[in-house]
């Protein structure tokens, strides 16, 4: 009696345990993935980033290695003389330093000023014209621009290819050694999205921390930026990423700005409203690099304009700043500087150790 | 007893049935056989020794010729479209290995295609991409983000041999570039799983320098960005393609 239950239950039961195993076979586990995901960190206050560490490309501690060891790559360049460190440099919140134009192979001085990484995920379009929509194409333009680095996409993916430690680096961060343009621009974007800058005083003192305090100057200094400057330099990225003409006379004449993408006559001398974030570093400023100092900026805004058709309203007026109040704009402009971003680990330049073993000199060592 | 078991075999057969469900759908797929012949007024192309006659009195050697067909779509009498997943093919002359590609359709009679020349607006926006679209086919431009959709590069046959080039771009706005195209077959075709329908492509280069724009080389021998003349070209080119042959 009880065995012919048994055989019963089991009868049924079979069909339904194929059941399960079928259904376990249609959905075969994930192929397990290289490693853990990493995370982007930013304060809750700030918006979804534009550039999300999504399934298109999913943020690694290997792929960020990766993209940090393409970035200070000098043979990505045709000589092998320039990386995108060359130029972007992480104690100028990787600016150039002193180079109002960037300068780049064989000597050659392009015409703008190379701009600060950080905060990219942020950014809807790149460059002072906005000429490049996506972070991870931006890269192919320095590789390619003659007075950069002047060599083609191709050929930096042949010689990455050709390269056994990169092919170390792409197994760890991709599962396997395959490299192309896809793989090495994704890397790329993962190494500078990480570059997130939120922990100047003014971030802290915003985020209420332990001992973060406004001096009376600074904060005096806020109240001034938030009714003279924050409706281009809008908090907490410090700009609003629109393109516009602050007045400034034109150095180069054939830079338009916005207008050569465009080819709109309203966006001519219309350049993107630039973050004043890390400005201690960044120096020289502007699109063309014109200012060594922020007085200099001040005294721009501060003086007669460059009056032409596409000058922004809010330029007509003369900024008037007593010297107390010009000392406490310069004292909260101070607070947006951030000294744990321009000295962090995780972005320094190692491929000296990363491609040790693959660099001539490392023969020499005995 | 016998019941009891053919109900759980047959339960068995149902579960397996439903989980391949999706790759059933597949094997009822045929395929279309494209091949591209690219022609200069019903001449063969033949790129570098070759001069052709233009309707505006020039007469030029051609050394490159590429451009992307997407977003492929076969239509049968209903008007219903089936869609080649991930549709992007560059065909470049000089690479004979491009002018030949195989799409999977599902079985069925399908009455016309229709194609776009180009790249279309989401993936001009959407990052790095690979194969057909990998930038390394120097099909992009990294100066203001976006693909070349449709390139065309030669001399004139004069005495100083002076250059032309067209990289056609442009995917917003009035800058707009993209062209569908329509293709009727003059019979219905019929794909059938396990077969293959061989289909011949054809493109006139003429078409890129008349109607309904004259294109004058000695005074528009140079279109590398977006704007007028870009988009002159590409309604000049929207007409290019005819069907020669479908078996
Ligand atoms: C010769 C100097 C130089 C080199 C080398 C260089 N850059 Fe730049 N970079 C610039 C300049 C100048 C700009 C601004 C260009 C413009 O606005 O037209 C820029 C802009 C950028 C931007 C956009 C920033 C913004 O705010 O819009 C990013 C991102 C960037 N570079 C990353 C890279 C990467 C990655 C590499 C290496 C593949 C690289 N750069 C190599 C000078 C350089
Ligand atoms: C109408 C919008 C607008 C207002 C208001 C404005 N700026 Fe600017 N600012 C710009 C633009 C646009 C640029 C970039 C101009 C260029 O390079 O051509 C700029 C550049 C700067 C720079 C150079 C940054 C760099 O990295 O090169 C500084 C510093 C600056 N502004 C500070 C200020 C201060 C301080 C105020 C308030 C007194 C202010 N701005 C008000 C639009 C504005």
């Amino acid at each position: 009696m009880w065995s012919k239950k048994f055989v019963r239950i089991v009868k049924f039961v079979m069909p339904c345990f194929l059941l399960a195993l079928l259904f376990i076979y249609a959905c075969p586990p994930e192929i397990a993935r290289p490693e853990k995901q990493w995370q982007l960190h930013y304060p809750d206050s700030w918006s979804e980033p534009v550039y999300k560490f999504d399934k298109n490309n999913k943020l690694t501690k290997a792929g960020f290695e990766l993209g940090r060891t393409l970035f200070y790559d000098r043979r990505l360049s045709r000589n092998g003389t320039i990386s995108c460190g060359s130029c972007h440099q992480q104690f100028a919140a990787f600016a150039h330093i002193d180079h109002p134009t960037s300068h780049g192979i064989d000597n050659k001085l392009g015409t703008r000023n190379t701009p600060p990484l950080f905060n990219l995920n942020w950014q809807p379009a790149f460059f002072w014209d906005g000429a490049v929509n996506h972070l991870e194409v931006q890269p192919i333009s320095p590789m390619q621009n003659p007075v950069e680095m002047d060599e083609t996409l191709a050929n930096v993916v042949d010689k990455v290819a050709g390269d056994t430690a990169y092919k170390r680096l792409f197994k760890a961060a991709y599962g396997d050694e395959k490299v192309n343009s896809q793989r090495m621009l994704k890397a790329l974007a993962q190494f500078m999205g990480m570059m997130v800058s939120c922990n100047s005083k003014y971030d802290k003192v915003m985020r209420k921390e332990i001992g973060a305090e406004f001096t009376q100057s600074e904060a005096n200094g806020l109240v001034i930026f938030r009714n003279k400057c924050a409706s281009c330099h809008k908090e907490p990225l410090f700009t609003d990423y629109t393109y516009r003409n602050n007045g400034l006379t034109p150095k180069f004449k054939t830079d338009s700005g916005r207008a050569v993408i465009t080819k709109q006559p309203g966006d001519i001398y219309k350049f993107r409203v630039p973050s004043l974030r890390n400005l201690k570093y960044t120096w020289p400023y502007m699109h063309d690099g014109r200012f060594n100092e922020l007085e200099q900026v001040l005294d721009h805004y501060a003086g007669e304009k460059f009056r032409s058709a596409t000058m922004d309203p809010a330029m007509q007026m003369r900024l008037y700043l007593t010297a107390t109040e010009r000392k406490d704009l310069l004292a909260f402009l101070g607070t947006l500087n951030d000294k744990e971003f321009v000295k962090d680990e995780r972005f320094k330049d190692l491929t000296g150790q990363t491609l040790q073993s693959d660099h001539p000199h490392s023969f020499d060592k005995k | 007893m016998t019941i009891k078991w053919t109900a759980a075999i047959l339960s068995v057969c149902i579960c397996f049935a439903v989980a391949t469900g999706v790759r059933a759908q597949y094997t009822t797929n045929g395929k279309l056989s494209v091949h591209v012949q690219n022609v200069f007024n019903g001449a063969p192309l033949m790129l570098n020794d070759r001069a052709y006659g233009l309707t505006a009195g020039d007469s030029i050697f051609i050394s490159a010729y590429k451009f992307y067909v997407s977003n492929i779509r076969l239509v049968n009498a209903e008007g219903k479209e089936v869609e080649e997943p991930e549709s992007y093919h560059l065909v470049n002359e000089a690479r004979s290995s491009s002018k030949t590609f195989d799409i999977d359709v599902p079985e069925g009679r399908y009455i016309s295609m229709r194609f776009m020349i180009g790249v279309d607006s989401l993936h001009n926006v959407s990052g790095a991409q690979t194969d057909a679209l990998d930038p390394v086919n120097a099909m992009f431009w990294d100066w203001n983000t976006g693909y070349i959709m449709a390139k065309l590069e030669g001399r004139r046959n004069d005495p100083e041999q002076t250059e032309f080039s067209f990289h056609i771009g442009g995917f917003a706005g009035a800058n707009n570039t993209l062209r569908w195209v329509t293709l009727r077959f003059a019979t219905p075709i019929t794909i059938k799983a396990g077969f293959s329908t061989e289909m011949v492509l054809k493109t006139d280069v003429a078409e890129w320098f008349k109607t309904p724009n004259m294109i004058y080389l000695d005074k528009t021998p140079v279109v590398t960005m977006e704007g007028a003349d870009a988009v002159r070209i590409a309604d000049n080119y929207a007409d290019m393609f005819s069907l020669n042959h479908v078996e």
